[in-house]
């Protein structure tokens, strides 16, 4: 069933900005599902429309199976979202955010203090919980909201950019908790990343966007193995000559610069079989390496431009300041 | 109204209290100007001076005048003290001057993020907007109180015979008055992006509304067109009923009718304001 589904959705945003430009999406229930694509590319527009914060201009969204315009306040219980930018209140304490947010979903009194308590331990805030929010770190303020999208177990997570900015440590500990969440919870996760790997790694599906359209959707290693397979790099004493005509997992073998770059469906199992007739032929190999294809090449493929991926320039830092100019 | 929506009120007004209370500084600085109005104006404009007549006139004459004089200043301001009159006229004016910031809070939580995550919970978008309006009321309250204890040191008498139903009304007065202009005030926020505006917006309504009502000089001598405006003035009916319940100063037709106005004013007030939040926010 698919849990979140957008048919031609747009954005255009005054001023003119045409942020989405006819989007088709669906994410299925239960599943890890990423929106990846560079700064500008209608990420966060996305999420925006899909969590009701945002109307569109044109075509349609429906989320846990009501629509995001008409139906906003039933899509409203089902999700949780974790904002871009940092959403706790940095005035209030840990503990305090999350029974305010307790009470924006109508949990109160003893049933809120133990459930903040339980996401806060989850989470590794514990310590921290009766700590101002305004004294935690980049990576602390990310759990938090984390926990927070959490307090009403809601069927799908909206997660936009949950780990911007945040050191490696940091990112692992984020995708712990996201992990265990979908598998003990069963909830559904959408998230948002520029980082190409991190949507490899985590997701079962991804969607690339660019301009505000879905260039590529799918599982990543059909993504990757739709642009044609690994590539194994090869130095070689001599010359291939056809001499490895016979292995059926190879697609194409290009020359550059005196290294043959070997195209083949399985590198894994094409690599040792290759190696193997060179050894047999007797022409010495001077290296030999797998390149197993990534999420950039795809994109690459699918964009016709180089993969960049770059810092927003909105960070936690930026916030911190506009937060302390303010007292 | 169901309790989603009455839990998501309740804990969007705990946390602007809890927020208000930390900013001791802030509260504390509120007082100054207040205080200033209080002590520097009106302490130093003393109307029973008037009955001071010039040397040389003769005793029976000086007498009639100064009768006269009396009764003049005694028909215009209620009182021959000009503290009474001012004091609890200003204390209308300070509610002005504490709600018209009300909007400030909100154009800071967009501003921060933190209305998306407001906007995103399953309650009614007029709770978001309500929770702001009702803790600017419980704020204006507290302040109010503290004002009032103000002006008691100061030296406000209040008419012989000042019970504590007086007391209630004067608090329901105040309360209706802090309750229209903080639903104003944080309905216009809902549209501002900028804090700058909300400064430019407050002070630019200050200083007209504190004239054109009966404040700081009684509405009787000023001219027509300025009492066209005072009679639209929300501040103007709340402070003909609080000088009427604490001073005795006003007649009863007038005050049926700043009652009727100002419970009508204030429930226009909140009924616009939750219309639009429902609208815009
Ligand atoms: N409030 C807005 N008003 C006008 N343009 C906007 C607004 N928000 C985003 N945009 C523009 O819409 C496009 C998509 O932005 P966004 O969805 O934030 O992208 P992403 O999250 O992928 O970085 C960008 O060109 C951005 O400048
Ligand atoms: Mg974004």
């Amino acid at each position: 069933m698919n849990i979140v589904e957008t048919r031609n959705l747009s954005v255009v945003y005054k001023g003119g900005v045409r942020a989405l430009d006819g989007l088709d999406l669906n994410v299925r229930e239960g599943e890890i599902f990423c929106l990846v694509g560079p700064n500008g590319a209608g990420k966060t527009t996305t999420m925006r429309v899909l969590t009701t914060l945002l109307r569109p201009t044109g075509g349609w969204a429906r989320v846990a199976g009501y629509d995001v315009v008409k139906e906003a306040g039933k899509v409203r219980k089902m999700i949780g979202y974790v904002p871009q930018n940092l959403s706790a209140d940095d005035e209030l304490t840990g503990m305090e955010n999350m029974i305010l947010q307790c009470r924006l979903y109508g949990i109160r009194g003893r049933e809120a203090r133990e459930r903040s308590l339980r996401l806060l331990e989850l989470v590794g805030l514990r310590e921290a919980a009766d700590r101002l929010v305004a004294s935690y770190s980049g990576g602390m303020r990310r759990r938090l909201e984390l926990a927070m999208g959490l307090v009403h177990t809601p069927r799908i997570l909206f997660l936009d950019e949950p780990t911007l900015g945040l050191d490696v440590h940091s990112r692992v500990m984020i995708w712990e908790h996201i992990r265990r969440l979908n598998h003990e919870e069963k909830t559904t996760i959408l998230f948002t990343t520029h980082y190409m790997d991190e949507a490899d790694k985590i997701s079962d599906r991804v969607a690339i966007i660019d301009h505000g359209k879905i260039v590529a959707m799918g599982r990543p290693e059909d993504l990757k193995s739709s642009i044609g397979g690994d590539v194994i790099k090869l130095k070689i004493n001599g010359r291939i000559n056809g001499i490895l005509s016979g292995i059926d997992e190879i697609i194409k073998v290009d020359e550059i610069d005196g290294e043959y770059r070997v195209k083949v469906k399985n590198g894994e199992e094409a690599l040792p079989r290759i190696l193997r007739i060179l050894e047999e032929r007797g022409i010495k190999v001077v290296y030999a390496s797998l390149v197993k294809p990534t999420l950039d090449q795809v994109f690459v493929e699918y964009t016709g431009r180089e993969y960049r991926e770059e810092e927003e320039h909105v960070d936690v830092r930026v916030m911190t300041y506009v937060r302390e100019r303010k007292r | 109204m169901n309790l989603t929506t009455l839990s998501g009120i309740s804990g969007l007004f705990a946390r602007e209290m809890k927020k208000w209370f930390r900013q001791k500084v802030q509260i504390v600085f509120a007082f100054v100007i207040p205080l200033m109005w209080l002590t520097l104006f009106g302490k130093s404009f003393n109307i029973a001076y008037f009955l001071n007549l010039p040397e040389g006139i003769p005793p029976d004459v000086k007498a009639i005048v100064q009768k006269a004089m009396e009764e003049i200043l005694l028909r215009v301001f209620g009182s021959l003290d000009y503290f009474n009159f001012f004091a609890v006229g200003m204390l209308s004016v300070f509610a002005l001057f504490t709600s018209m910031w009300s909007g400030m809070s909100l154009v800071f939580d967009r501003r921060l993020g933190y209305l998306e995550r407001f906007l995103v919970a399953p309650i009614p978008r007029e709770s978001i907007y309500l929770a702001k309006v009702f803790s600017a009321l419980a704020k204006g309250l507290i302040q109010f109180t503290i004002m009032l204890l103000i002006t008691f040191a100061l030296g406000l008498t209040p008419k012989q015979g000042f019970t504590a139903i007086d007391m209630m009304g004067l608090y329901m007065v105040i309360a209706g008055l802090i309750l229209a202009l903080s639903a104003i005030f944080t309905a216009i926020a809902i549209r501002i992006t900028s804090h700058d505006t909300v400064i430019s917006i407050a002070n630019l309504v200050n200083i007209p509304l504190m004239f054109t009502s009966n404040a700081i000089f009684p509405l009787e001598q000023m001219p027509d067109w300025m009492r066209v405006i005072a009679a639209v003035n929300p501040l103007t009916h709340s402070i003909t009923l609080t000088r009427y319940l604490v001073l005795g100063i006003g007649s009863q037709a007038q005050v049926i009718l700043s009652t009727f106005y100002l419970a009508g004013f204030t429930a226009v007030c909140v009924f616009l304001g939750v219309a639009a939040a429902r609208r815009y926010l």
